[in-house]
């Protein structure tokens, strides 16, 4: 299990990039972190994964300090948005050194490179950015790790290299039981495969929580309507509201029935619930926050 | 850890081959080749010095290039991630980096060492004394050795390449700037050698001069003053190594790539160098040409520093510290 206590760290003074985060995650989970840009998703997979030390607070992983802790920091794998490799190292150079330092399955390796139809014995600066993800999501799957950090995860992999991907995650989690935390801004890549998510504003996790049942919480309505309606009408708060002519989306959090009630006290010529996604929960956690106007 | 250092050796055998033949192919040939003695006109047999100085120079290069190569990862982002995120300690990867390090100084110049002292063996009419190439090889791996610690220290203070470049290119004169003022404002007279020993690879030299001569002539050259650049070389190394592992505890991962802000780096350079050559050292003038042209050179230093023109004011409150510093000091001379 994953453990954040109020962990703050800042890299100027008096700039926190992240303030007393709080935060629990289950074994088995796959958890989406997200946020917009400068959040400070890649810190906190970085005080995670051990490469930083936090200035204030914890991280427990199974109960221990990570920081410096070489026990627990063998079940944990860090993948960075642009990972590190040497000029001239090859795949299966690289995997030599992660074989010097974890448990490693070359078969597992292999099977992945093969794939991901990757030579192994090409220098990885002559790769696409995408063929170098490959390379090291499949030294994660190799690695197999009880905790698996991924920054900016599906960035740079075309939808076949997702899918398999995906795919993977899917079966590391089924078997060997790895919690991931995976950052990223294709959210609907992430409602594929998260069953928790956070969402990281300005240091903080303003909101987090299963993910499945707080979509359930959240009710997007389209209704049609012979005037123009304001946002103010309607009887609750609007997470999200859009209008096109006479014709409204919302999303609001609350009863469904009640919801649709207040919408049809205001006589609309048509009313409908559509389904909510995880990119609409974000864009109306954040909009709620006034960046997106 | 044993697994790891494995895979560091591995993975840099083509560098310790390619440094190894760089070393060992120019001073093994001109083991070979170099004239050793000439009779001058009266006669008299004339001993060279032997080729040592090309060991000389081999060791200091190796000193200043190997922490580079050994420690560079953590003035990167990508390598801060890719090294602080294994499951090893950063003191032991430090000693890793510290232990292949060494193998990278000692294993081309051994090969280089002893291949040319055959190549000096077998030739014929050798004049001299071979013996001494024994423990002067022990002496030459123990200072390298020393230097490596202390460079090393110097370079990881920084959080970029070039900082860690000009941290250590900085350091190794230091002392002797101040010994030279030293020498001006009390009216000392401190040999050029001791000045000059005390510079990062002044042992090393002192040691080369000493070892020709026992080489040249069997008998000892060693001075009492040069007992002082040795320890200074001691001293400097074994603090290095300590300092470089001490500080590791304290090593902000997030500090890769930003300016240097360390006060091993910059802040001391900068106002040292600005006193010291102000107070006459070099110039011996306090024209108001000369004051102006240490202002740039510290002005230069201190963008070099920052990276940028625009720097904060306790910059230039450090350049005037130096200033001040160095028209106080003027004052003795």
């Amino acid at each position: 299990m994953i453990e954040v206590k109020n962990i703050s760290k800042c890299y100027e003074k008096g700039k926190d990039v992240l303030q007393k985060v709080n935060l629990r995650i289950e074994d088995g989970c796959v958890f989406g972190l997200v946020g917009i840009n400068g959040a400070g998703k890649s810190t906190l997979l970085r005080l995670l994964s051990g490469v930083m030390r936090v200035d204030e607070g914890e991280v427990l992983i199974d109960g221990e300090n990570v920081f410096e802790n070489e026990y627990v920091k063998r079940n944990v794998f860090f993948l960075p948005d642009d990972p590190f490799y040497t000029s001239g190292v090859t795949a299966i150079g690289l995997a030599e050194m992660y074989r010097s330092v974890y448990d490693f399955d070359d078969n597992a390796f292999e099977e992945y490179l093969q794939k991901f139809t990757l030579d192994g014995k090409k220098p990885i600066r002559n790769f696409s950015k995408g063929m170098k993800r490959q390379v090291f999501v499949a030294l994660a799957f190799a690695i197999a790790p009880k905790y698996l950090f991924l920054d900016e995860a599906f960035d740079g992999l075309d939808p076949l290299a997702r899918m398999t991907f995906k795919r993977g995650l899917i079966r590391l989690v089924e078997e060997k039981n790895t919690t991931v935390i995976i950052s990223s801004h294709s959210l609907r890549e992430l409602e594929d495969i998260c069953d928790g998510y956070g969402i990281l504003d300005h240091g903080c996790i303003t909101c987090s929580g299963d993910l499945e049942s707080d979509l359930t919480k959240l009710h997007k309505f389209q209704a049609a309507f012979d005037r123009q309606v304001t946002a103010k009408e309607f009887g609750f708060d609007c997470m999200s509201f859009t209008q096109e002519g006479k014709v409204v989306r919302l999303i609001a959090k609350g009863d469904a029935d009640e919801l649709l009630q207040q919408i049809e006290a205001l006589q609309p010529l048509f009313v409908e619930e559509i389904g909510v996604d995880f990119e609409e929960l974000f864009i109306g956690e954040v909009e709620s926050r006034g960046y997106l106007q | 850890m044993i697994k790891y250092l494995k895979y560091e050796f591995k993975k840099n055998v083509w560098a310790l081959l390619i440094i190894t033949a760089i070393c060992a192919v120019p001073y093994v040939l001109e083991a070979a080749t170099m004239e050793m003695w000439w009779e001058s006109y009266d006669g008299r047999i004339v001993i060279n010095r032997p080729n040592t100085s090309m060991l000389f120079v081999m060791l200091v290069i190796l000193t200043f290039i190997v922490p580079v190569l050994s420690y560079s990862f953590k003035m990167n982002k990508r390598g801060v991630d890719g090294f602080y995120g294994l499951p090893i300690k950063r003191e032991k990867l430090y000693f890793v980096k510290m232990l292949v390090g060494a193998a990278l100084i000692v294993i081309p110049f051994t090969v280089a060492y002893w291949l040319g002292f055959f190549a000096l063996l077998v030739r014929e009419r050798n004049p001299y004394q071979m013996v001494y190439y024994v423990p002067m090889y022990f002496g030459y791996v123990g200072l390298g050795l020393l230097m490596f610690g202390f460079h090393s220290f110097l370079f990881t203070r920084a959080n970029k390449i070039g900082d860690g470049v000009v941290f250590m290119l900085a350091y190794a004169p230091i002392m002797t700037l101040i010994m030279w003022y030293v020498e001006e404002a009390f009216s000392l007279d401190i040999p050029l050698q001791v000045e000059e020993g005390f510079t990062s690879w002044g042992a090393l030299s002192a040691f080369d001069t000493n070892m020709v001569e026992l080489i040249r002539s069997g008998t000892a050259y060693a001075k009492a003053w040069s007992a002082w650049t040795y320890v200074y070389c001691i001293v400097t190394g074994i603090l290095g190594y300590v300092l470089l592992f001490l500080s590791i505890r304290f090593e902000r991962a997030e500090n890769a790539e930003q300016v240097s802000e360390s006060w091993f780096g910059y802040k001391v350079i900068i106002p040292v160098y600005t006193a010291f050559m102000l107070a006459g050292n070099l110039g011996n003038s306090t024209s108001p040409l000369f004051v102006c042209l240490i202002l740039v050179c510290a002005i230069i230093a201190t963008i070099v520093y920052q990276r940028k023109f625009k720097f904060p004011a306790r910059c230039w409150g450090m350049i005037a510290v130096g200033l001040i510093a160095g028209l106080v000091l003027n004052v003795f001379i």
